[in-house]
């Protein structure tokens, strides 16, 4: 017959299981939660002499934007070879998605209209999640022009800023399989680039070349690389600008990757 | 024989040339009708020949006839065609009775054979439906109605006793001026054969075709046209009865230079009222808003009309011919060449 | 009897003219009619970066989901009649009643070509060049800026005809024809979309052959079948109704219309006199203008255009701003027509919308536009430019 210090014991033993119970699920959920993701990171290097950027030629409210040095933005290449502004992204259909990522992530994808060029030159926008909103910092009217394929096209006009109708927001609904290009009617040297996915994970180099896509999920994940001079960014590694990686727990490098410098050639 | 008048046979019977202008001038007609199929695209309102819809050609219900107008086109054109192969056939047999003249005879069964093979091949292009029989069928057209035209003139009776109204023949007939004349004669009559086909290549168009064709021909439509008027004047300039010409040839000229200038009219007002305006005119001419209008009256007459003046034209041109290279030889034939 | 040389001679040049006239004849394609099927679109594309097999895997998909020229067929989902898709399709004839078939190679495909790409026999010829609808973009709509047309825009274009260009109006044609052709067009721009994916998917993407039918459904036909019932469905945020026309009767009134709206005109806020010239005649800053189907013709060089016209079936193409002194109105001229026209901006061309979009608030508003209505149309009737 349970005695009272029979029930006490069965008691701290019960809480005693169930507490290494809960410990049983919680902890590998907590290893699952920071174990489960990983980042990729790398850097791309333009394997050459850095081209120089041509000057382009600007013909329309020059009394505004001539006094700009406003040059090709298709190839930057940072003063140690870094290739900025190539889009690196997921390419596997069903990916998971970090939960923590939709809450550091911001809600607009901002795209500016400032002197006289777009800022910044390549953007990405997970479009359930993010809205793409675009301003005009200039005193002269701007056009926002783009056309994904089977979304709707767009064909903004923004007034001269400060004023009103200077800023629009829109809608993408459909994941692009490579970035769409955006064009200014007005002044036809503005060009930027923008890829609309169903996920997070895409990363744009910077000046630098350095790049990082942050909490993937761990497993086999195949990625694509572009650029705006080459399209899909082959190597001899990778055809068609593809490569399949496994992603582990914590940092996956993939270190420097040399491009040769007849892939940008126009 | 040569200079004899038509013998005593021939002259009971004149019903050789009296049938010959009766198929001509229904042949016209016919040619409007096949037009008025093309420009309405009824070209396939019946499925099946020689029947319609199963009936007999001639049994068809007129109420079903009238009722549906592609179906109007296109019975009616198969109705003269049948009337114009039946007058076809007795003229040949009219000739065969009382020509004496067995090249005319033999003609005269050229003329059926080409209008039994007009009438096969318009029926070949519904059975097979296939639009380049039509193309053929449009190209072909005309030189049966020149036969038959052309059948007018050898039954006629100022070809057969050579009697020419007006002049007799003077010196301007021979020489190096009539060569030259003749030879533009021809050369007109061949150009309006050869703008005929370009026209024919404009209408019947496949969905295959590539642009590029299209716009090969309508240069050549266009430039070969622009070269057709300028010939035709000078023509009609060279060909004037104070020049020594006979009045016969003076006056087949003249219907050219007549009817040319309308025929570029007409082919101006084609393209308008199918394809518009084009922007060099309301840029640099005269900015009017104009709208083409399917199926419009304007655009099926005005583009109708000008494949029947073609024809006509090249009529004409035929006609000239002839009578330019007879008129030419009354001198220098013996006996036997008729 | 024996044919004097003249006549020989005569017959020689008849028999040359005729041979000729055969040998043309011959020469842009005489003979046998092959079989009507869908060319590929291979616009942009080096032929020969699409191998035989990825062509076939295209087709059969195509084919699986849209049937053939003869025999269309519309796949789950898309809300096209297939009644009068079977009028408008096939080859061209009737029945004893009358009842049409081959609707479109009637009336449309000289210019529009069999696949709906603009490029048909009659095209090279026309300035502007007919339709391509493989894009799904259409110029005269009522819809804001990004949607596509709703079918009363179709219907207006029709019927009304293009003033100025090639098309014609198809008001003779009896009404279920008419919507016949209207469902057909449809069907061949939202198969053309499909085509377009199908192609990124194929060649630039090089996924697996044949290609996952759920994906192609799932990715593209129906976003855009989505998005032809987007405007349909939600006409009140999509669809622009021009509201009612301020009274401009008495002449004052008018007056001040038209120097308010040549005051916008001119404005920083819409850039009109960017494209169309201070006075109004399409004599703008901007000289070298494309519309969205001959951009990609357009290399940033002179040697790269020469170098991609290979890839194009028609020629580049360049689009001249409306010189509204002209009075000639592609959309229309009619005060309901201009507003339409500045509100939603003409689609597949640089011309902008002015007017609001959701998201968009745009430069102008209704009655703004209004005004610059007022001020066109004064050009178009020859008033002279006010200092």
């Amino acid at each position: 017959m349970p005695s009272r210090i029979g029930r006490r014991r069965f008691l701290e033993r019960s809480v005693a299981s169930l507490g290494a119970m809960a410990a049983a699920w919680g902890v590998p959920a907590v290893l699952r939660a920071s174990a489960a993701w990983g980042d990729l990171v790398g850097r791309f290097v333009y394997d050459g002499k850095a081209p120089e950027r041509k000057k382009l030629k600007v013909d329309k409210d020059v009394d505004c934007c001539g006094k700009f040095d406003i040059r090709d933005e298709s190839l930057m290449v940072g003063p140690d070879g870094g290739l900025a502004n190539v889009f690196l992204y997921v390419r596997s259909r069903k990916v998971s998605i970090c939960p923590e990522l939709e809450a550091s992530l911001p809600k607009q994808v901002k795209l500016d209209n400032r002197d006289c060029i777009f800022v910044p030159h390549c953007l990405s926008i997970w479009y359930p999640k993010q809205e793409f909103y675009t301003v005009n910092s200039d005193p002269i009217a701007q056009n926002i022009d783009f056309r994904p394929l089977g979304d709707l096209p767009a064909n903004i006009i923004l007034s001269p800023a400060p004023g009103k109708n200077v800023d629009a927001t829109w809608k993408f609904n459909k994941s692009q399989l490579v970035p769409v290009p955006i064009a200014c009617n007005y002044h036809p040297w503005e060009s930027a680039f923008i890829l609309p996915r169903d996920n997070p994970y895409v990363a744009i180099s910077a000046a630098d070349g350095t790049f990082r896509i942050s909490k993937l999920p761990v497993g086999k994940i195949e990625f694509q690389a572009w650029h705006e001079r080459s399209g899909y960014l082959e190597t001899p590694q990778w055809l068609r600008g593809r490569f399949e990686m496994d992603i582990r727990a914590g940092v996956n490098d993939l270190g420097t990757i040399k491009l040769a410098p007849d892939r940008f050639e126009r | 024989m040569n200079r004899d008048p038509s013998s005593p046979l021939d002259r009971r019977f004149p019903i050789a040339h009296l049938l010959a202008w009766v198929t001509a001038g229904a042949t016209f007609p016919l040619i409007w009708m096949g037009g008025f199929v093309t420009t309405y695209r009824a070209g396939m309102a019946v499925p099946d020949w020689p029947s319609t819809f199963g009936y007999n050609l001639f049994l068809y219900p007129l109420e079903s006839w009238l009722s549906v107008f592609d179906v109007f086109l296109e019975h009616s054109h198969r109705l003269i065609a049948a009337s114009v192969g039946f007058l076809t056939i007795a003229l040949s047999a009219a000739l065969w009775l009382g020509d004496r003249r067995r090249w005319v005879c033999w003609l005269g069964v050229v003329a059926v054979l080409g209008v039994s093979f007009q009438g096969v091949l318009g029926g070949l292009r519904v059975i097979a439906d296939e639009r380049v029989l039509a193309k053929v069928h449009g190209c072909t057209a005309p030189l049966v109605f020149a036969c038959l035209a052309s059948l007018v003139t050898f039954t006629s009776a100022a070809w057969r006793t050579r009697r020419d109204s007006g002049l007799p023949s003077s010196a301007a007939q021979g020489g190096n001026a009539a060569r030259c004349d003749r030879l533009i004669s021809v050369l007109i009559a061949a150009a309006i054969y050869l703008q005929i086909v370009a026209g024919s290549q404009l209408r019947h168009l496949t969905p295959h075709e590539h642009a590029f064709w299209f716009a090969v021909w309508v240069w050549i439509h266009v430039i070969v046209g622009i070269l057709l008027l300028l010939g035709i004047i000078a023509l009609g300039v060279r060909l004037r009865v104070g020049r020594g010409h006979a009045a016969r040839v003076a006056r087949r000229g003249r219907l050219l230079v007549g009817l040319m200038p309308l025929q570029v009219i007409l082919g101006a007002a084609t393209w308008v009222t199918n394809y518009g305006l084009p922007v060099w005119f309301t840029e640099n001419v005269w900015e009017v808003e104009y709208t083409v209008v399917a199926g419009g009256a304007w655009q099926a007459i005005v583009t109708t009309a000008h494949v029947a003046v073609a024809s006509l034209l090249l009529v004409i041109a035929v006609s000239l011919v002839l009578w330019q290279v007879r008129l030419t030889y009354v001198e220098t034939e013996a006996c036997g060449d008729e | 009897m024996a044919l004097g040389s003249p006549f020989r001679s005569a017959l020689r040049v008849a028999l040359a003219v005729v041979l000729l006239a055969m040998g043309l004849v011959a020469a842009s394609g005489c003979g046998r009619t092959p079989p009507i099927e869908f060319p590929l679109n291979l616009e942009g594309r080096e032929p020969a970066s699409v191998s035989p097999k990825q062509a076939a895997a295209i087709r059969q998909a195509l084919t699986e989901l849209f049937g053939t020229p003869n025999e269309p067929r519309v796949p789950d989902g898309v809300p096209l009649d297939l009644k009068r898709l079977a009028m408008a399709a096939g080859a061209v004839g009737g029945d004893a009643q009358g009842r049409q078939r081959g609707l479109y190679r009637r009336h449309c495909v000289t210019c529009h070509g069999i696949a709906g790409d603009g490029a048909g026999p009659a095209a090279a010829v026309l300035d502007p060049y007919p339709r391509d609808y493989r894009r799904g973009i259409f110029k005269y709509t009522s819809t804001r800026s990004g949607a596509k047309p709703i079918r009363k825009d179709l219907q207006r274009t029709l019927y009304r005809g293009v003033p100025g260009t090639a098309m014609p109006s198809f008001a003779h044609l009896p009404s279920e024809q008419a919507e016949a052709l209207i469902d057909y067009v449809i069907y061949l721009a939202i198969r053309g979309e499909t085509e377009l994916y199908l192609l990124q998917l194929v060649v630039d993407e090089q996924s697996y052959l044949p290609p996952d039918m759920d994906r192609v459904m799932e990715e593209g036909v129906l976003p855009v079948v989505e998005s032809w019932l987007l405007p349909e469905r939600n006409q009140q945020e999509w669809v622009v109704t021009p509201p009612p026309r301020p009274e401009v009767d008495r002449p004052e009134v008018l007056a001040a219309s038209i120097a308010k709206g040549r005051e916008l005109y001119l404005a920083k806020d819409s850039q009109c006199v960017k494209c169309h010239g201070p006075e109004g005649d399409g004599n703008g800053e901007e000289k070298e203008l494309y519309d969205d189907w001959n951009k990609p013709k357009k290399g940033v060089t002179p040697e790269q255009t020469a170098a991609l016209a290979r890839l194009f079936k028609l020629p580049l193409q360049r689009l001249r701003p409306r010189d509204f002194r002209k009075g000639v109105f592609q959309g229309g001229s009619g005060p309901a027509d201009l507003y339409l026209r500045i509100c939603v901006g003409i689609k597949g061309t640089p011309m902008p919308a002015a007017g609001p979009a959701p998201g968009v608030p745009g430069p102008l508003k209704p009655d703004e536009i209004w005004h610059v209505v007022d001020y066109v149309r004064s050009l178009a009737a020859g008033a002279p430019t006010p200092q």
